[in-house]
């Protein structure tokens, strides 16, 4: 592939925004789902909940099952295939197959949809070895161990590999004068949460000197990623994260020597990745969403690493600038005159040690001398 | 990687000597079922995206269960051909493979999952692959739970095996039987019937519950049942749910969208019918059963409504219901088992006949008490089982399987 040639993303918006939207409806479309049903069914039946579901509970029996179906493809104005009926058995799988068709209408209605996403960066021009499932492989040989719906234990090779990156990265973050903070996963009603939210409840209401940063590494929760044509689901994963907060032009500064020591260290590494703008908002509760998705645009951007064997790819570093969106809603401000802005960038652990896998194989005898290196692997 | 693949050829070369110890024609499943794993594979729906979206695959393993079913295979439709072709169609249908299954071995080994090869439940092939593929271990309470299951199971057989000589043979020269023997065989059929389909359900739900494979439950008390709707809730779950999910369910909505004057009533009417039917040629393709599909698709829509206005308008009480269903249920069964359909008139004739009174008599008290015995005792055992030690409950399912010991018998539904 000609590195030169500037290539749109796959698909015109990143997943993230996919299931961002899904996230945010799933709770909605939940409840709605229920009201509809309770309507349908004879009033003297039980309490309808999350946890109904088809012959199981009374009265739903197959002809009521009907009426719930034509009254939900009204009410939420869609259509269901015919070979679909069969898994509409539970609330849950209902507000699911409900959410997956409105996907379509929702990534054309939605305003951010239409802004072109540029490729910044382009470095797919590897032939990776790797070809197969890596994601099998590591279930395999128990390097993955699935726990529950999108959660897993790592162990062996997996989790060496993790923690040899989080040992790398954090080792840089310190040579450039971060200061290693532990927080708590917050975690919000929707069962999602982000790391760098404590560092601004953290400094609320002071002030700032010039610049601070942080550096922390601790799980993010992504509940109900639905994206479907991708299988492996991190409903948790880890973040080593560095947050910014002090004078914009430090702040950008220092995004900015991050974000180069990534471009570089990625084509060190020869991996396929290309750096991109993204147009996804900032994890927090959905009112936030909205406001600070009117407020930033486009201040996001994202290291979206390739995964051969499903001819995709998936982001593994977000670099997230927030103009003055937290210091403001915090009440942080500057020692002296100037504007205050706060930036952050997280590296999904879980997710860069997944791709490289998918790139290079699970045997890092065979891995570049570089990558070996890097994860601090013994060459013989 | 390699453990894993262990595990699932054992499970795979079990089910095919369990599959070749029952007869030839088996050989021929297991053809098609290798054949099918192809089909259902990733890679194959990706390098033939056409032939998949096609529906060859479905039109196949239709047309396979259709030559089967309709006598025209010569040596009648081979062991375990309706659970393992159930599964696939459903698969095939919803057109959902190559995101639930990708490797040959795993896929292979939940097809051919072999407890459920005779006679069910039939499952979900997703909800299977999922269950043989996870990593659980064999837990304790699993293995007490699958060993009451198992002995409940083994008793229920044994028990059906000791009714069987007193239940209706289909040998019988209905002409020449004594209308009280003629009238108690085909009431021991009812009591065989259930003790035989449901023992071995237990048996294959016991046995993966002990491997820590759920599989979901195919009775519920059906001669509890006040009903035939509710019967058929309570009856082979498992079948009935398939040709919901998967006729019925789609059917309806099919009509509803295309002729939206249609009322709903009349819908049910017809597709409930068109479903029984349905499920009656799916046993075997003949006049008998199209017969039995259209009795208990009347009888579902009906029937509920003869039950209510017994039970609201007459104030009947409860147990009158239950027995009125049992007459039903006894008709169903009694069609269900009849070599052919005048067969059937001839039965019902003849157990009516006048002599049939002396069946009442004192003479046969014994009979009417294994009857009741037979009817009762194992839906009474379900119904507690659970409830119960564990270890207690199996030992004297044990001994009972151990007093109504008899010669072996096959069971029932492997024909089907």
């Amino acid at each position: 592939m000609n590195p030169k040639t500037v290539i749109k993303p796959q698909r015109n918006t990143p997943d993230i925004i996919e299931f961002e939207a899904t996230a945010e409806n799933l709770k909605a479309t939940i409840q709605q789902v229920i009201s509809v049903i309770q309507a349908c069914l004879p009033d003297s039946s039980p309490i309808v909940t999350e946890s109904s579901e088809f012959r199981k509970t009374k009265n739903w029996d197959s002809l009521n099952h009907i009426t719930i179906i034509l009254e939900l493809e009204k009410h939420f104005q869609v259509q269901f295939d015919l070979n679909e009926v069969a898994n509409l058995e539970s609330i849950r799988e209902i507000s699911k197959t409900i959410i997956q068709k409105k996907k379509l209408k929702l990534t054309v209605n939605e305003p951010f949809s239409g802004a072109e996403l540029k490729v910044l960066f382009d470095h797919r021009k590897y032939e990776t070895p790797e070809k197969s499932d890596v994601f099998q492989l590591l279930l395999d040989n128990q390097s993955l161990i699935p726990y529950a719906d999108g959660l897993f234990t790592s162990a062996g090779i997996f989790q060496k590999l993790v923690l040899a990156a989080d040992r790398h990265l954090s080792a840089f973050y310190e040579s450039i004068g971060a200061e290693q903070v532990r927080y708590p996963s917050l975690v919000d009603s929707a069962c999602r949460s982000t790391n760098c939210i404590h560092c601004y409840i953290n400094h609320a209401n002071s002030k700032v000197n010039q610049l601070i940063i942080e550096t922390n590494m601790g799980s993010v929760f992504r509940k109900e990623n639905l994206s479907a044509d991708h299988p492996v689901r991190w409903n948790e994963f880890s973040v080593r994260e560095i947050v910014f907060l002090g004078e914009k032009s430090l702040v950008l500064q220092k995004v900015e020597l991050v974000k180069d020591f990534y471009l570089k260290l990625f084509q060190n590494l020869k991996l396929n990745f290309y750096f991109t703008e993204a147009s996804d908002t900032f994890w927090t509760t959905e009112n936030q969403t909205v406001e600070l998705f009117q407020k930033i645009k486009k201040n996001k951007f994202e290291f979206r690493l390739s995964i051969p064997y499903l001819k995709s790819d998936h982001a593994a570093i977000s670099i997230n600038l927030h103009e003055d969106y937290f210091t403001e809603k915090y009440q942080v401000k500057l020692n002296k005159d100037g504007s205050i802005v706060s930036a952050c960038v997280g590296l999904g652990l879980e997710r860069f040690v997944f791709a490289v896998i998918s790139q290079y194989g699970l045997n890092t005898d065979l891995w570049p001398f570089e990558l070996k290196s890097f994860f601090y692997i013994e060459t013989k | 990687m390699k453990a894993f693949s262990i595990k699932h050829m054992i499970l795979i070369i079990f089910s095919v000597l369990f599959l070749l110890h029952q007869n030839t024609s088996s050989s021929f499943v297991i053809l098609l079922s290798i054949f099918s794993c192809f089909i259902l594979l990733k890679n194959f729906e990706i390098r033939y995206p056409a032939l998949v979206g096609c529906k060859l695959p479905l039109a196949f393993l239709i047309g396979t269960l259709i030559y089967f079913k309709s006598n025209l295979g010569s040596s009648g439709s081979p062991v375990g051909l309706s659970y393992l072709l159930l599964p696939l169609i459903a698969l095939a249908w919803q057109n959902s493979p190559a995101k639930t299954l990708s490797d040959f071995l795993r896929v292979a080994s939940s097809i051919f999952y072999f407890p459920i090869l005779i006679a069910g439940p039939v499952v979900k092939i997703q909800d299977l692959f999922q269950q043989i593929y996870s990593k659980k271990t064999i837990q304790p309470l699993d293995v007490q739970l699958g060993l009451v299951y198992l002995t409940n199971g083994v008793f229920k057989k044994s028990l059906a095996n000791f009714i069987a000589p007193y239940s209706l043979n289909i040998h019988y020269a209905y002409n020449s039987t004594p209308s009280v023997a003629l009238f108690y065989s085909t009431l021991f059929l009812i009591a065989e019937l259930y003790a035989d389909f449901s023992g071995y359900s237990d048996m294959a739900i016991g046995i993966s519950k002990i491997l820590g494979i759920h599989l979901p439950a195919n009775f519920s008390t059906p001669y509890f049942a006040t009903n035939m709707a509710e019967f058929w809730r309570r009856w082979h779950i498992s079948l009935g749910d398939w040709f919901t999910h998967n006729f019925f369910s789609p059917v309806f909505i099919y009509f509803k969208r295309k002729i939206p004057h249609l009322k709903s009533p009349e819908l049910y009417l017809i597709v409930t019918t068109l479903t029984m039917v349905l499920i009656g040629l799916w046993h075997q393709i003949s006049l008998k059963f199209l017969a039995w599909g259209l009795f208990n698709g009347l009888l579902i829509v009906y029937s509920p409504l003869l039950s209510e206005f017994l039970k609201n308008r007459l104030k009947c009480p409860t147990f009158i219901l239950i027995f009125l269903n049992l007459g039903f249920i006894w008709l169903s069964f009694l069609i269900f088992r009849s070599s052919e359909l005048h067969d059937f008139f001839g039965y019902v004739t003849n157990a009516f006949d006048i002599n049939f009174l002396q069946a009442f008599s004192g003479r046969y008290f014994y009979l009417s008490a294994y009857l009741a015995l037979g009817l009762i005792l194992p839906q009474v055992l379900d119904h507690f089982l659970l409830k119960t030690n564990w270890l207690v409950t199996s030992l004297f399912l044990v001994y009972l399987t151990l007093v109504f010991h008899s010669q072996p018998l096959p069971f029932i539904y492997a024909q089907f």
